[in-house]
């Protein structure tokens, strides 16, 4: 479903090499995790992935289902499948929540010859992904992440997901700043979201939020590359004896 | 014919003190085109495609007053009016009620000093025509004054008169897009205790080069709060001069434009505290596209011994283009100590972060840009008291700069 191979990245307004050969292979179903330690590259492995500009490509390559999609503008990818659950949860004032949503759930629909569906189904539909993930109607009228809490704005992003239905769903960090209720609603919400035809990237620090969203495999990330990759075990260990089994381990 | 400086007026200069960014050669033009004898034509005048605004406001309750060149046409048997609103046609050599000559040309004049208006003064000595409406007690639904017909055509002077009774309370809603330009007055004297609230809509495409001057003295404890909407004409400037004389006065000021080609919109404002304990907010905001130009001058004015001021201006503007220029000149002339006085101006573009997010949820560049353009703008309608008002305009807005993006 997604190839990576061999991707660099280089951040243009700093001439700095990022990701230095990364490589990373998620069937359809699976689900992946990527652990590591600050300033590795994983939000920037995301961003690529998901068509941010300000990086160079100088190699390496992102396939999806066999389709070349590191020319594609942010809102082709997002109509091709792609949805980033943000680290940050960028705050736009004077756009409506609502209205961002629907927005946005239009443009995808458009973009992949769908019906749109009815205003009032649509608010339905909504409101009742949102009960799920315990965001209140007002949280809706709001503008979009405006003086939200962090986990508001964590519980926003999943509830975009689950509206907009993606088929490769990345989320940077979703668990930090949230309690353990709403961890469990967050991941509930992924876990709802778990299909035969569906993949999903968890990065996280913390084991835990995997002991609710289990992965199929867990990917290592030091210094831009994926270094290591093992079975749901390898977070429990990481968790236990932190990185510094695993760096030893490479030098 | 007059012109410029024979005609006695003295007529501001390019580059004087409050002209240094917009052009005044343009508003001598059309003060002096605008003459009685084009009063008639506009009768047969072929009206210009109805603005966006008109349609907009259908679905509010309201008292409506259409504007006609020699006549204003409303439904004279409604009570509100009978009771609580008194409204004339201010047209010069028919009628003029007695009570306007209280307000007439006095609150300009007193506003006159230090900075002459001498274009406010033309309007006042040769408009024609214009409205005048005293509120005595709170009207509930809003007034709305649409120029229509009388805006098409040729150039207007207008003159209008208002007037906010003690504890009275008016909603005022003027609609209409100038076609080919307007100089106009509205003197407006709120009482003590009185509520004025006043929204300006001249939008839709026009060759208008139009002058808007708004005169207001506000009395102890009243309150003013002035919206105005622009957009789609190649020259506005939106003059605002206040005066709060007696202590605890509130005056808000606060508009949108939206530029997009070869057009220029000015706000220049003027508030002076001269009682104690009064508060006065500015808030501007403009999208500029395509090399649209957008001014805001505006002063607080404190005068020596009004403790306790509290001030606010912030003047703001997103250029969506390198073209687009916003020129401003904001200013505090604080002569008390003991007040609270700010003003800011800032001056940017797209937010990067912003336009990836909402492009990544699959949002295209154009339409995203649109949403963040009016997320910008929106804001400025909490400025405005009527929900039901600023639900209308929203629809306006969003119009407006889905059309000019
Ligand atoms: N805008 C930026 N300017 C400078 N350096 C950056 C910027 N964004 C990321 N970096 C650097 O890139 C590296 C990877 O960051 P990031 O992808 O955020 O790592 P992670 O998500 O694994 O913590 C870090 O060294 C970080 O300092
Ligand atoms: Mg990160």
């Amino acid at each position: 479903m997604l190839i990576i191979e061999n991707l660099h990245a280089i951040l243009e307004e700093e001439s700095k090499p990022i990701l230095k050969g990364v490589n990373l292979r998620v069937g359809p179903g699976e689900v992946h995790a990527i652990m590591g330690p600050n300033g590795s590259g994983k939000s920037t492995l995301s961003y690529v992935i998901s068509g941010r500009d300000g990086y160079e490509i100088p190699e390496g390559s992102i396939t999806y289902n066999n389709e070349d999609i590191l020319e594609l503008e942010p809102e082709e990818r997002a109509a091709l499948g792609f949805f980033l659950a943000f680290q940050y949860p960028v705050e736009i004032p004077g756009v409506g929540n609502m209205t961002f949503l629907r927005t946005a759930f239009n443009a995808i629909k458009k973009a992949r010859g769908e019906e749109e569906i009815s205003a009032s189904d649509f608010l339905k539909l909504v409101r009742t992904k949102a009960k799920e993930l315990n965001i209140g109607p007002d949280l809706l009228k709001r503008p979009v992440n405006y003086g939200f809490s962090g986990g508001e704005k964590k519980r926003n992003e999943i509830l975009q997901m689950a509206v907009l239905e993606p088929s490769l769903c990345v989320l940077d960090e979703t668990d930090s700043g949230l309690d353990i209720d709403a961890m469990k609603q967050v991941s509930a919400g992924v876990n709802a979201l778990r299909s035969p035809d569906r993949a999903i990237i968890v990065i996280t620090h913390y084991q835990r939020l995997l002991n609710h969203i289990q992965p199929d495999i867990v990917h290592v990330m030091v210094d831009g590359g994926i270094v290591h990759s093992g079975g749901a075990e390898l977070a429990l260990d990481i968790e236990n004896n932190g990185y510094s089994n695993i760096l030893s381990n490479l030098n | 014919m007059l012109t410029a400086n024979k005609s006695g007026y003295n007529f501001p200069q390019r580059g004087d003190e409050y002209w240094k960014f917009t052009k005044p050669d343009q508003f001598v033009e059309i003060s002096e085109m605008a003459s009685p004898v084009n009063l008639e034509n506009v009768i047969d005048a072929k009206s210009p495609s109805q603005t966006v605004a008109t349609h907009k406001l259908d679905d509010i309750d309201r008292i409506e007053f259409v504007l006609h060149p020699n006549e204003f046409l409303f439904d004279q048997s409604d009570s509100r009016i009978v009771n609580s609103l008194q409204a004339e046609f201010n047209y010069r050599h028919r009628r003029k009620p007695s009570w306007i000559d209280e307000v007439s040309g006095a609150i300009e004049n007193r506003i006159q000093k230090p900075i002459p208006r001498p274009f406010a003064k033309y309007c006042i000595d040769h408009s024609q025509i214009g409205f005048c409406m005293w509120a005595k007690k709170e009207i509930t639904d809003p007034v709305v004054l649409n120029y229509g017909k009388c805006f098409a055509g040729g150039a207007h002077l207008i003159h209008n008169i208002i007037r906010v009774s003690s504890g009275a309370k008016l909603t005022l809603v003027e609609i209409g897009n100038p076609w080919s330009g307007v100089n106009m007055v509205n003197e407006v004297h709120v009482e003590p205790r009185g509520e004025f609230n006043h929204i300006r809509i001249a939008v839709g495409n026009s060759e208008a080069r139009s002058l808007f001057h708004q005169y207001a003295k506000v009395d102890e404890s009243a309150s003013l709060k002035s919206f105005s909407l622009f957009g789609g004409a190649p020259l506005t400037r939106n003059e605002h001069i206040i005066e709060l004389p007696e202590d605890d006065a509130n005056a808000h000021v606060s508009g949108v434009f939206v530029g997009n080609g070869n057009v220029l919109q000015d706000d220049t404002v003027f508030i002076r505290h001269i009682g104690l304990n009064g508060t006065s907010r500015q808030v501007f905001r403009k999208v500029l596209n395509n090399g649209a130009t957008g001014v805001f001058q505006g002063k607080i004015h404190v005068n020596p011994g009004s403790q306790k001021t509290d001030g606010y201006q912030k003047s703001q503007a997103l250029l969506l283009d390198e073209k687009s220029q916003f020129l401003v000149k904001p200013e505090l002339e604080i002569y008390a100590d003991d007040v609270s006085c700010s003003h800011g101006s800032t001056c940017g573009s797209i937010d990067n972060n912003s336009l990836y997010y909402l492009r990544s949820r699959g949002i295209s560049k154009d339409e995203a840009i649109s949403m963040l353009s009016l997320g910008f703008l929106k804001e400025v309608l909490d400025e405005i008291e009527s929900e039901e008002i600023v639900a209308n305009l929203e629809d306006l807005l969003t119009d407006m700069v889905n059309n000019a993006i």
